[in-house]
């Protein structure tokens, strides 16, 4: 299983074409299960930025819906280009993970996990706000 | 495990044909989860988009939904052991990812859009 050849792509007797090259160019065809598990993780990360982008879009609709202030679609505008970078750096992330993977490397850290979990906890904080004032004001 | 035509086996998934941690199986299943969230954001762009009479986004986020959505059921990547040829998972994760900057791109638009109409009013 781990020690199949680097020429997997189309079998063990053939080239391996995949890409990127910067990725699949690096050492050899790891253990086909670290390389679906690192997988799924990028697919975890992908949901998240789209679970973002989503509730981005679920704030500017409930904005124009309630007739809000304009201060949420600030926040939601930031919550989508939050999404967006998490869509990025999982990308970025499988890559970096699959060359430390196909190398024998020990794995690098989520690069942007501490990020999101701040910005996260700051929008919480800054919505908490935004409903103690409503309230307070009604 | 037989590849249908212009489609080849994924080599992980034949080597893990009888993996008892179902772990192609699992990895499906988690492509399934994200091309689902992906369609239903893709609905909410459309969503938000009639709602703010932006028509191009409305048609941009149906378009994309209804892709999304036979991507989705047309290109699974492993548990059903083919993929069309070019696919690898490098190029599926690529475009899954550029797909929720894509949708991230549009959702802001929706807000900046609303956000000069709420200043307006």
């Amino acid at each position: 299983m781990g020690d199949e050849p680097s020429g997997v792509d189309g079998g063990p007797d053939q080239p391996d074409t995949r890409r990127p090259r910067s990725v699949y160019g690096v050492g050899t065809e790891p253990d086909p299960r670290f390389s679906l598990a690192n997988e799924r993780t990028a697919l975890a990360w992908v949901r998240t930025s789209l679970a973002l982008v989503a509730g981005g879009v679920a704030v500017t609709s409930l904005a124009s819906l309630a007739d809000l202030p304009a201060f949420l679609d600030v926040v939601a505008v930031l919550v989508c280009l939050i999404g967006a970078a998490v869509a990025v750096a999982s990308w970025l992330s499988w890559q970096r993970t699959e060359r430390a993977i196909r190398a024998g490397r020990p794995l690098p850290p989520p690069i942007v996990l501490r990020v999101l979990v701040v910005a996260v906890a700051v929008l919480a904080l800054v919505m908490a706000g935004y409903a103690i004032s409503r309230v307070a004001g009604a | 495990m037989s590849a249908r035509p212009g489609r080849r086996p994924d080599p992980r998934v034949v080597a893990l044909a009888d993996d008892p941690g179902l772990q192609p199986q699992r990895t499906a299943q988690a492509w399934q989860r994200t091309g689902a969230v992906a369609a239903t954001g893709a609905l909410a762009v459309a969503f938000v988009g009639a709602r703010l009479d932006l028509v191009v986004l409305g048609v941009a986020g149906a378009v994309l939904a209804v892709g999304v959505a036979v991507m989705t059921v047309w290109v699974i990547p492993a548990g059903r052991g083919d993929r069309p040829a070019r696919l690898s998972a490098a190029v599926l994760l690529a475009g899954t990812a550029a797909l929720s900057v894509l949708l991230a791109v549009l959702g802001a638009v929706a807000g900046v859009a609303s956000l000069t109409r709420a200043l307006g009013r």
